[in-house]
């Protein structure tokens, strides 16, 4: 994969993958006749500004809006990388021949949109630091999930899903308001009525039998009072829609992937073109941002040290665990057989010594700048002591075919 | 499984005894919603307080029997703070669920909730993010229909090691919005409202949200309804449904209300120290259970150790020795006149008692073994009181 220089190409080209491999960048010419607009405006801009300043259009314009399509695409185009990275950090970990890299990209980058809306974006240098962490986790969960939806049973798979997960399924298949509901009713009824009494079990849980079935479908004509339009069902009606929904949600986790990285058809070039933004980068908000970039760059290097004095300060059993861990990459499991450790042992020392090190930071900006440890600062501390992490740790030569 | 879960947040391992003794014990309630809850809080609350008393020793558990086959959520204390446990077993964790009245019940709320994730197969458990109060009145969507506050995994803090460091850090953060009071409900009503209540589905949505966390806030009036729903046939306490196993604590497996000895160790030295004294130095197990009477908390301290083996007799090779004993929470106060604490046997024959005199603050039994396979029960009498606990060796 080359490193993508130029400004243009920053927020304008995405990662194309071929045998699995990360090849090449294709430009989407939109957003390259945005960018080149916009850097005609303000020549004097630097990576970083421009991240800031797509993130700022992406608050500043209403939902569903072009310019908040555009702004997200930029977005998207800039953070390829940081995606592409996050997820090879997690995936080669599992060792699976099934899994693909390509899809688990597909799957991290199409969580943007979701990333932008809870970012917060009064800092907004901290980004990248942040969607790594994100990317990470989101693939993480899908990986997790994917495992278990292959050895649970319809019944199973629908006892251990959330109420969001239902409604994102059958969202994704089109269906209207009404079905939705009627699936969503039969789906509590199930999950509120039915168990195996003999264990907690869930994987191959039995279908219901006649007596739940009974309690389902008074229970899901209870619920319906609140739902008007939704009409009764036959204990055999309930059962072919619940299986349905497990088919459903089933379907739902292998994607056919509705990335970012593919371009969406109801988006004309037309209307992308009268309503580009990009053109009103102020001289103001160039100076302002640079100050904010020289600003963060000088706590960045006092955190560092900071950071250094804290995993000097670790003891040396802990700092062989985070080499293992960030350096060489190592699971968990790899870890405990090469320490003779039982896996808890290992997972838990490894998060005492991140927290340790999370403690050291929190204290540092308590002393240094006046930031008081509070909740409000946890993510994004977080993020960027994960990406100082990753990169302290980074090995020297990254694999050829990487980079 | 493990290595999917980022070493920021908290995978423990579900010990199979413990997640098969809280559904054995969950089987007491009549819906399988109630059974769910209750396997779910019980294990979280075990499992959490236990790992976290390592490092926070003042960690409690907010008993509160009961709540499960109303509500799910359960709650730890930690100083101040109370962190309330959210435990699912949907895999996805793609949304956090809250019911309402662990936000607008102002005795209940939470300063923090932490979304916990229970896997019975892969036996794992996995908190996955939290949120303050405020963050949560900030973010959450609430949906009147269920009256819970929904909110999107990505509004969740998802580094929970940070929850820790904080309370190690700044104890004492802001973390609430203003909880509007609730109205008093009058006695009438509250009678009214039990009544009402006692044959609906779900309870906590039939009647006005200000209505029902005023009613459910108070204890009695939950323990009435709850009495109400299951019949008198079956009252709500019986533990005498599910002994506790003693062969279980061994393996430092205990049913939920048996707390360590530690536990009372910061509200009162003295009484961890006579706790103490109590048991001999040999390497015993001991447990203290709160028991509610009607006036007032007892509490009640078991412990137990292998017999002595004799190599003549291999029959009692699995012989324990018991020791109980009966004392006030704190020490200025007295047991009641002329209770009685009696040891039975497993068909309700005495074997046993003690009465207490004037001014007692703890009675005991004489040490007695029990051999594997045994059953006893312990009963506390008090005017018209009775608790009574059953016990398997």
């Amino acid at each position: 994969m080359r490193q993508r220089k130029d400004l243009i190409e920053i927020f304008s080209a995405f990662l194309q993958f071929e045998s699995d491999r990360p090849t090449l960048w294709a430009i989407d010419p939109r957003l390259h006749r945005g960018m080149v607009r916009s850097i005609a405006a303000e020549p004097r801009g630097s990576e970083d500004f421009w991240g800031v300043y797509w993130l700022r259009q992406y608050a500043g314009h209403p939902p569903e809006s072009p310019a908040l399509r555009q702004s997200i695409g930029h977005l998207a185009a800039y953070l390829q990388e940081t995606c592409f990275w996050s997820v090879n950090r997690v995936v080669p970990r599992m060792g699976s021949v099934q899994i693909k890299l390509s899809d688990c990209f597909q799957v991290a980058i199409a969580d943007l949109p979701k990333l932008l809306q809870a970012f917060d974006t009064s800092k907004p240098t901290g980004l990248k630091a942040y969607a790594n962490t994100v990317f990470g986790n989101c693939v993480r969960d899908y990986l997790r999930q994917r495992k278990e939806v292959d050895v649970c049973s319809d019944w199973g798979l629908l006892h251990k899903i959330s109420r969001k997960r239902l409604l994102d399924a059958l969202a994704a298949n089109n269906f209207d308001s009404v079905t939705c509901d009627r699936y969503y009713l039969a789906w509590k009824a199930l999950t509120t009525n039915h168990h195996s009494e003999p264990s907690s079990k869930l994987r191959k849980i039995s279908a219901p039998n006649a007596k739940t079935w009974q309690l389902i479908e008074q229970s899901f004509d209870r619920e319906r009072r609140d739902f008007p339009h939704v009409n009764a069902a036959t204990v055999k009606e309930l059962e072919k829609c619940l299986l349905d929904a497990a088919r459903k949600v089933r379907n739902y986790l292998y994607p056919t992937v509705n990335s970012l990285n593919i371009k969406k058809s109801n988006d004309t070039d037309a209307d992308w073109v009268s309503d580009l933004v990009g053109s009103d980068a102020s001289p103001m908000e160039y100076l302002e941002e640079q100050e904010n970039i020289t600003e963060r760059q000088t706590q960045q290097q006092q955190m560092v040290a900071a950071l250094n004095q804290a995993i000097a300060n670790l003891d040396p059993a802990a700092r062989q665990l985070l080499t293992l861990y960030y350096q060489d990459r190592a699971t968990q499991q790899q870890i405990a057989q090469q320490l003779d450790l039982p896996q808890y042992t290992v997972s838990r020392k490894l998060s005492k010594a991140r927290e340790t090190l999370l403690k050291a930071v929190l204290t540092w900006g308590q002393t240094t700048s006046h930031i008081s440890p509070t909740s409000d600062v946890i993510t994004g501390i977080s993020a960027l002591l994960e990406e100082w992490l990753e990169s302290f740790y980074a090995p020297v030569d990254r694999p050829p075919e990487l980079s | 499984m493990n290595q999917l879960i980022p070493i920021t947040q908290l995978a423990l391992p579900i010990p199979a005894a413990m997640g098969d003794l809280a559904w054995q014990q969950a089987q007491v309630y009549p819906t399988s919603e109630a059974r769910w809850n209750f396997y779910l809080n019980q294990i979280a609350t075990q499992l959490l307080s236990e790992y976290l008393q390592a490092d926070f020793p003042q960690i409690r558990v907010w008993a509160e029997p009961n709540i499960w086959q109303f509500v799910s959520g359960s709650v730890l204390q930690l100083n101040q703070k109370r962190i309330v446990l959210l435990p699912s077993r949907a895999i996805d964790n793609s949304e956090l669920v809250i019911p309402q009245e662990w936000l607008d019940i102002p005795d209940w709320a939470g300063d923090y909730f932490i979304a916990v994730q229970i896997d019975p197969d892969a036996e794992i458990l996995h908190c996955w993010g939290y949120l303050t109060h405020q963050m949560v009145k900030a973010r959450a969507k609430y949906d009147p229909r269920d009256r819970t506050y929904n909110l999107d995994a990505h509004n969740l803090i998802s580094d929970v090691s940070g929850l820790w460091a904080i309370q190690a850090l700044n104890p004492t953060e802001v973390t609430q919005t203003a909880i509007a009071p609730l109205a008093t409900v009058a006695a009438v009503q509250a009678e009214n409202l039990c009544q009402r209540l006692a044959t609906a589905a779900n309870p906590r949505l039939e009647i006005p949200f200000a209505l029902w966390g005023a009613s459910i806030a108070d204890r009695q009036w939950r323990q009435q309804l709850a009495q109400l729903r299951q019949g008198e046939t079956a009252p709500v306490i019986d533990r005498t449904l599910t002994p506790n196993r003693l062969g279980e604590w061994l393996q430092n497996v205990f049913a939920s209300g048996w707390q360590a000895v530690e536990d009372f160790v910061s509200e009162d030295g003295e009484l961890a120290f006579a706790l103490r004294q109590t048991a001999a130095a040999t390497p015993s197990i001991r447990r203290v259970k709160a028991l509610e009477l009607a006036d007032r908390v007892l509490l009640l301290l078991v412990s137990i150790e292998p017999a002595a083996t004799d190599p003549a007799d291999p029959s009692l090779e699995d012989r324990l020795t018991i020791q109980v004993q009966l004392r006030t929470i704190d020490r200025n106060s007295t047991l009641p006149p002329a209770l009685t604490l009696s040891l039975l046997s497993i068909d309700d024959e005495l074997v046993r008692s003690v009465v207490t005199r004037d001014r007692d603050n703890a009675i005991q039994l004489p040490r007695f073994r029990s051999n594997s396979g045994t059953g006893f029960k312990l009963q506390v009498q008090s005017g018209s009181t009775t608790i009574c606990e059953s016990f398997l060796v």
